[in-house]
């Protein structure tokens, strides 16, 4: 446990580091036009009462979050461990920008194995400290957006991952049928969230919100399908190899209940 | 009886490997990209500016601001977050399968 930590802290060191190299070259080089990737809702570009709606309908669940990842980690220390893991898949996926069909990119979100694991309301937490990073440091998203983002990407998708799950395991599909359902829905209801997003706060002249939604929509589901399959086949290669490792802990969590299910 | 269940779930592994590949690789065959696969974000910024013109964006991204070249160090900066994050997942599996009792333990 203790060398987790102090591991831990050696890497938040060292990323502390990378971000004072990073912030000096930036401060050497003139301007740049920066250019985000992939999906998110860039920095600007929600009006101002929009972001601060979000970001007040995003704050519950993060404390939410926070209070459940505390009872947690003491309810049994290993858990803090399954839940570094998760964050760091989260955290792994998000980067992986992929090209997709219909000539665009984009990245899956990887909250769908922790909200399988822990349930939603903690990969709230997760989910915004990616986002958070991903804003500061990579132009992606932004911090006007943030409150818009966390709430598609951190608690609508875990929240639709979750549900998936629980569906799954109840009409008896099998844990990794339903950790790859939940993370194919959970992605694609993120995406969801984001065409409503953008269509509630740029109404069609023509046709109303209902067709903002469609024009957002489709730029964001035909490049998302293909994502999703991959991150729905990612996230049970996870569990599968978790299932190998750590079946106690699944088990605690209720993630699987029977030995040699799956 | 082990040693067969180490097996399957090697299969089971594999098999998803070849599905994650074939769902990645699969789409190109068909079709190409006029715009050079730009990002879903980029393209719903346009989007907004098809539907109202007129909207002014109120913010800049920070790394802008700050004249960090974010485009620039775009690919190092997404190759490090991947590598950390697998990183961090491989070292808890390591830790795990570590942790667990002895009597568990197989050849591996």
């Amino acid at each position: 446990m203790k060398c987790v930590l102090k591991a831990l802290k050696r890497l938040a060191g060292s990323i502390k580091s990378l971000g004072m190299v990073l912030a000096a070259a930036g401060l050497i080089v003139v301007l740049y036009p920066a250019r985000a990737h992939a999906m998110h809702i860039m920095e600007g570009f929600l009006p101002l009462g929009w972001c601060l709606f979000w970001t007040a309908l995003s704050l519950p669940f993060l404390l939410a979050g926070l209070v459940s990842m505390r009872k947690r980690m003491q309810e049994d220390p290993r858990f803090k461990l399954l839940m570094g893991l998760a964050g760091a898949f989260a955290f792994a996926l998000s980067a992986l920008k992929l090209p997709s069909v219909a000539g665009s990119s984009s990245h899956p979100t990887g909250v769908g194995l922790g909200a399988v694991l822990f349930g939603p309301t903690i990969m709230t937490v997760i989910g915004s400290v990616v986002l958070l990073f991903q804003a500061v440091l990579l132009a992606h998203g932004g911090l006007t957006t943030l409150g818009a983002n966390v709430f598609s990407m951190a608690v609508a998708g875990p929240f639709v991952a979750y549900f998936v799950y629980g569906a799954c395991c109840r009409i008896g599909l099998g844990s990794l049928w339903g950790a790859g359902a939940a993370a194919f829905f959970g992605s694609i209801a993120t995406y969801l969230v984001t065409a409503v997003q953008l269509a509630l706060a740029f109404p069609s002249e023509s046709g109303g919100v209902m067709m903002s939604f469609a024009k957002f929509s489709s730029v964001f589901l035909v490049a998302q399908l293909p994502l999703s399959l991959a991150e729905a086949v990612l996230t049970a290669m996870v569990l599968k190899g978790l299932m190998g490792v750590a079946q106690g802990e699944l088990e605690t969590l209720g993630v699987i209940q029977v030995r040699g299910e799956g | 009886m082990k040693m067969k269940m180490k097996a399957r779930d090697l299969g089971q592994q594999l098999l998803l490997v070849i599905v994650l590949a074939v769902v990645v690789l699969l789409p190109f065959q068909f079709g190409d990209a006029p715009d050079g696969f730009e990002g879903t974000d980029t393209q719903a910024v346009e989007m907004i500016k098809t539907i109202s013109p007129d909207y002014q964006p109120w913010a800049r991204p920070i790394t802008e601001v700050l004249r960090i070249p974010s485009e620039a160090l775009e690919n190092l900066l997404f190759t490090v977050q991947a590598a950390l994050g697998a990183g961090i997942v491989g070292y808890y599996f390591g830790y795990f399968r570590g942790q667990r009792p002895r009597g568990d333990e197989q050849e591996a």
